[in-house]
């Protein structure tokens, strides 16, 4: 819209790079600091959501104070209290109703919620469409929120709510915990299932009311659900996950806030997005399981086999030497001769192998390794030939196998200490 | 030998994603001109930009933060707006719940916005719906316009008082112009036989203009866009246009196609009906002005057009000639041009 | 009727009867699953339970936990109801129950044995703590004390919950078939915790599908739907009694309850 664009040009010309920078610091200090607490609960809230794989309630719950939040809209205007009282009502109401659909019909737990929550969201919606004339309820803030709107009102009712949260949580860390990892046993123990599950559920509709001005509904569930996403997939310890995710919760907040006014786009969402970029770098750099750990693990093993390839082939030529005439990359043909000479490299700055023309020559340590190899390669030969196996695939599959030579040595025990190998070589002792 | 599987595609994508990062990164905005140190005037709806334009020329540098096409009843203001509001050492806005998601930000302001339609010369009055919210559409009443005129001249002197002398200049002239205006569009207005003068438009922007020129106004819709419409709607005004065999109803610019569709839906109703009612091919300007430029570009434009556009449909004479030669209406008349459709919003 | 049972073991601390049931009835959504069960179980027992799917095993030790409401019948733990006897009764739940991506270690979950006596706002103290080390070294687990519960095999898993039965210090402990899915090896290693913990006085009632080793246990229930028998295995552990419980004799019943509920087939 080429209209849009002139004001655009306009302002871009007139807010520099810093004062965009420094605005949220500035003169919306509020709506900063609204919103990371806000981010910062709903990360803590989330832990328990993700952990009792309750996404889908959390999300439910945010579309079904509609209703709560409009009635009380109704009788006490925009009072804060009122506005609590409603969503809290709400949010307990569809939490009944789930555990009731899902016990008397045939529906299932993920039925439910979206039977219920939709009834609610349609609900709230007619009675939107019923207000009195003149009273105005902005259902798209609702829904995507308007940080630049938080007032001192907004702020209050967080301080309020904060430290309740924040404190019931602490209080019943450990029930609330054995009530995630294992509810049956929380039941034989003695403790109210129902009612602990009531209280989180209470405490995530006052939040979501919390969250109305700064992300608004919709985003509110993405601030639950991804910033515990992240600190899942990356910590052991429960107390590290909900610091993690508390953490990220009010960081995604800020960061998005400030992304936002560089690029001027809406808060709310660039929030959400920065959680979410945040959750794809944790899935690709997690130690262990992320996607970069997986590939340079992946990596090693390659390289590491592809070492060990060589060494063995240089102690087959050393056995025939009618085929020395043959090079390294011709023999190990698919592998890349470039690969072939790192593996060359780093052989003989362990001391495995000496560089030499045309070929590197086996050191004595290297030559015993070899040896190692060629053993388990032509025990599992063996093993594979009275398993059964065909001989034309014996030597491929062998080929695989034998990187695993820790299993050398039970092999040869399990096998009868074999002196050769189906087609006739022999198989190497170990020394010692 | 047989290497576990390789990255493969999975590479590929990543070292892209990297390129592609580091090229936007790379992008730099063009260097910003000579340093501006005039102080910043920021506006809301395109009207009052316009007048904050005539009566500052150059001494301080006006921003207008609702582009020409947009609709100041539903426009959602932007970080960037935010930061303009601050940067702001004034503030010139309509006021009485015009800019609806902006008044928060008036209230964190100060005695540094000014809402110009809020005013004890101003009588408000009271929408028929949203029952009891005062209609902020005062300006198109050129007297009221006056009022903010003065208020206008009046900040701009406090921010700036070396501009004094100035500020009193442009605004006497335009007081001036503002008063030859409202005499004429009387007149032209005195040009519609009595029983045509009613005005119906897509929504309720023109109360004060049928008021102070003698039109009786109605509309599809109530005094704010934000709201829907009531039901029936349609028919009572068909109803309307039949019983008083109405030549020309409205389109507007800046409302949403669904709006002006509502008033072709009467159009066809009432034809139906048996008045063959018409909706000329120029949309009039309620709540925004044209782009800067065009002949409606500017209040006083804007108004002339509005007047001409409904004179000449519902007199079926051509008012041109009465409202030329006024200052602001270009050296020669330009040939109606076909319907302009309106920014859909 | 309750059965008497000669013990191998003679009977241990307090007269009552570790776990006592009479004439519990228990339905499932207006089917019954069990019906009229006598039990006395004497402090000290390794008691095994056998019967085929459905036969209402995991049903009887749900109830004996006050999991599931009944419709007739009494229980009653150490002469207690068993809402009074909470801390005395542990729960050993098959291992696929619980959630083993969960963020904890080895030692938190041993430690939520003592959760029942912190109530909903203690915290753990030192004294915890050294029962939970006491119940890991028992179970033969410190050294993964910390390491996290996914590392677990199935055997240490299986172990990590008989640890925190443990640290409860409950007298009576329910295993819902603590040998599903361990090899041998690990069994045998299982079984012979099982047997220390009884000859220490615990009580323990163990859910298992296994027959091969029901001779190691102090008495055998042969439950389905009712009880079939109930007694030292080299009584009770016949081909005659075996078929009785795994043969059809219960599905004439189950037709009749079903026909009781849906009206006969002329009305239907």
């Amino acid at each position: 819209m080429s209209a849009e664009r002139l004001l655009a040009e306009s302002a871009a010309d007139l807010i520099t790079w810093q004062e965009r920078l420094l605005s949220p610091l500035i003169d919306h200090r509020l709506q900063l600091l609204c919103s990371v607490v806000v981010g910062a609960l709903l990360g803590l809230l989330g832990g328990f959501v993700v952990l009792r794989r309750m996404s889908l309630i959390g999300d439910a719950i945010a579309h079904a104070v509609l209703p709560g939040v409009v009635i009380a809209f109704l009788l006490v205007s925009t009072g804060v209290t009122g506005l609590f009282v409603g969503a809290l009502a709400a949010g307990v109401v569809t939490a009944v109703a789930i555990s009731l659909v899902t016990r008397f019909s045939r529906a299932k737990e993920d039925a439910a919620i979206g039977i219920v929550f939709t009834a609610m969201f349609a609900v709230g919606v007619i009675l939107i469409s019923r207000l009195p004339a003149g009273t105005h309820f902005d259902l798209k803030c609702f829904l995507f929120g308007d940080p630049l709107a938080i007032t001192e009102t907004d702020w209050h009712s967080i301080l309020l709510i904060a430290p309740v949260v924040v404190g019931t949580i602490l209080l019943l860390f450990h029930p609330l915990k054995l009530l995630s990892f294992d509810p049956v046993l929380a039941r034989t123990m003695g403790f109210n299932t129902s009612l602990l599950h009531y209280v989180l559920m209470i405490l995530l509709s006052a939040t979501i009311v919390a969250a109305l001005r700064s992300v608004g509904v919709i985003m509110a569930v993405a601030m639950l659900v991804t910033p515990a996403a992240t600190a899942y997939q990356l910590t052991n310890r429960l107390w590290l996950l909900l610091t993690v995710s508390t953490a990220l919760g009010g960081l995604s907040a800020a960061v998005g806030m400030f992304l936002a006014f560089q690029f001027n786009n809406p808060p709310g969402p660039m929030m959400v997005l920065v959680a979410t970029v945040v959750f794809l770098l944790a899935m690709a750099l997690a130690p262990e399981r992320g996607f970069l750990a997986v590939a340079l693990r992946r990596r090693r093993i390659r390289r590491h086999i592809l070492e060990e390839d060589v060494l063995k082939m240089l102690a087959r030529f050393e056995e025939a030497p009618q085929r020395a005439g043959a090079s390294l990359a011709a023999a190990l043909t698919p592998a890349d001769p470039r690969a072939i000479g790192r593996a060359v490299e780093d052989l003989a700055r362990d001391g495995l192998v000496t560089r030499g023309d045309p070929e590197p020559t086996l050191t004595s340590v290297g030559r015993a390794r070899a040896q190692e190899m060629l053993r388990a390669h032509r025990l599992w030969e063996t093993y594979l030939a009275q398993e059964g196996a065909a001989e034309r695939h014996l030597h491929d599959e062998a080929e695989r196998l034998e990187h695993a030579h820790e299993l050398a040595e039970e092999l040869d025990r399990t096998l009868g200490r074999p002196a050769a190998d189906p087609q006739g070589k022999t198989i190497p002792r170990p020394e010692g | 030998m047989q290497a576990p599987p390789g990255l493969g595609p999975l590479h590929r994508v990543a070292v892209g994603l990297v390129l592609a990062l580091l090229a936007l990164g790379g992008c730099e905005r063009p260097p910003a001109g000579p340093a501006d140190d005039r102080p910043l005037v920021v506006t809301t709806t395109t009207m009052i930009t316009d007048l904050a334009r005539q009566l500052a020329g150059d001494r301080v540098r006006v921003v207008g933060v609702i582009p020409p096409g947009l609709n100041p009843h539903t426009f959602e203001p932007t970080p960037d707006t935010s930061v303009l509001f601050r940067k702001a050492r004034l503030v010139l806005y309509n006021g009485l719940h015009l800019e609806g998601k902006l008044v928060h930000m008036f209230e964190g302001l100060g005695p540094r916005a000014v809402a110009l339609a809020e005013d004890p010369r101003i009588v408000v009055r009271a929408s028929e719906w949203p029952q009891g919210a005062p209609d902020p559409h005062v300006w198109w009443n050129a007297r009221h316009f006056m009022v903010f005129t003065e208020k206008a001249r009046d900040a701009l002197i406090a921010l700036d008082p070396d501009g004094a002398e100035t500020y009193r200049r442009a605004a006497a002239r335009y007081l001036a112009e503002l008063e030859t205006l409202d005499g004429r569009i009387r007149q032209a207005v005195a040009r519609i036989p009595p029983e045509r003068r009613y005005l119906i438009t897509s929504h309720d922007a023109f109360y004060y203009y049928g008021a102070a020129y003698g039109l009786t106004v109605d509309a599809v819709l109530g005094t704010s866009t934000d709201a829907s419409p009531l039901p029936l709607r349609v028919q009572e005004l068909a109803r309307l246009v039949v019983q008083h065999r109405i030549p020309a109803i409205f389109h507007e610019t800046a409302v949403s196609e669904s709006l002006n569709e509502l008033v072709s839906r009467v159009m066809a109703q009432a034809a139906k009906d048996g008045q063959p009612v018409m909706i000329p091919p120029e949309p009039l300007y309620s709540d925004s002005l044209d782009v800067p430029g065009r002949p409606a570009g500017t209040y006083l434009g804007a108004l002339r057009e509005n007047t001409r556009i409904i004179v000449s449909a519902l007199a079926g004479e051509d008012v041109r000639p009465l409202l030329q030669g006024m200052p602001g209406s270009p050296a020669t008349v330009p040939a109606p041009g076909p319907a302009e459709s309106p920014d859909g919003r | 009727m309750a059965a008497e049972v000669s013990v191998r073991r003679p009977p241990r601390l307090s007269a009552a009867p570790a776990l006592e049931v009479a004439g519990l009835t228990v339905s499932y959504r207006q089917q019954p699953v069990l019906r009229h069960v006598d039990v006395a179980v004497p402090e000290g027992q390794l008691v095994a339970v056998i019967g085929p799917n459905g036969a209402g095993k995991s049903t009887l030790l749900k109830a004996v936990l006050g999991l599931l409401p009944i419709d007739a019948g009494e229980i009653r733990v150490l002469g207690r109801p068993i809402a009074q006897a909470r801390t005395h009764v542990a729960y050993v739940p098959q291992t696929d129950s619980a959630d083993w991506d969960f963020p904890i270690t080895v030692r938190e979950v041993v430690l939520m044995g003592r959760y029942r006596a912190l109530g909903y706002f203690g915290r753990p103290r030192a004294a915890d703590h050294a029962r939970v080390s006491a119940a890991l070294e028992t179970v033969g687990m410190t050294a993964y004390a910390d390491r996290h519960i996914r590392q677990l095999s199935g055997g240490q898993q299986q172990r990590v919950f008989l640890a925190r039965a443990l640290a409860q210090e409950a007298r009576v402990l329910l295993l819902d078939e603590p040998f599903a899915g361990v090899d041998a090896r690990t069994e045998a290693a299982i079984f012979e915790l099982m047997d220390r913990f009884s000859q220490a006085g615990q009580t323990l009632i163990v859910v298992n599908h296994n027959l091969q080793i029901l001779d190691r246990f102090d008495a055998v229930l042969m439950l389905n739907r009712v009880v079939i028998a109930y007694g030292p295995p080299a009584e009770v552990v016949s081909a005659d009694n075996l078929r009785r419980l795994y043969g059809g004799r219960m599905s004439f019943v189950d037709e009749a309850e079903r026909a009781l509920r849906e009206g006969p087939a002329d009305v239907r």
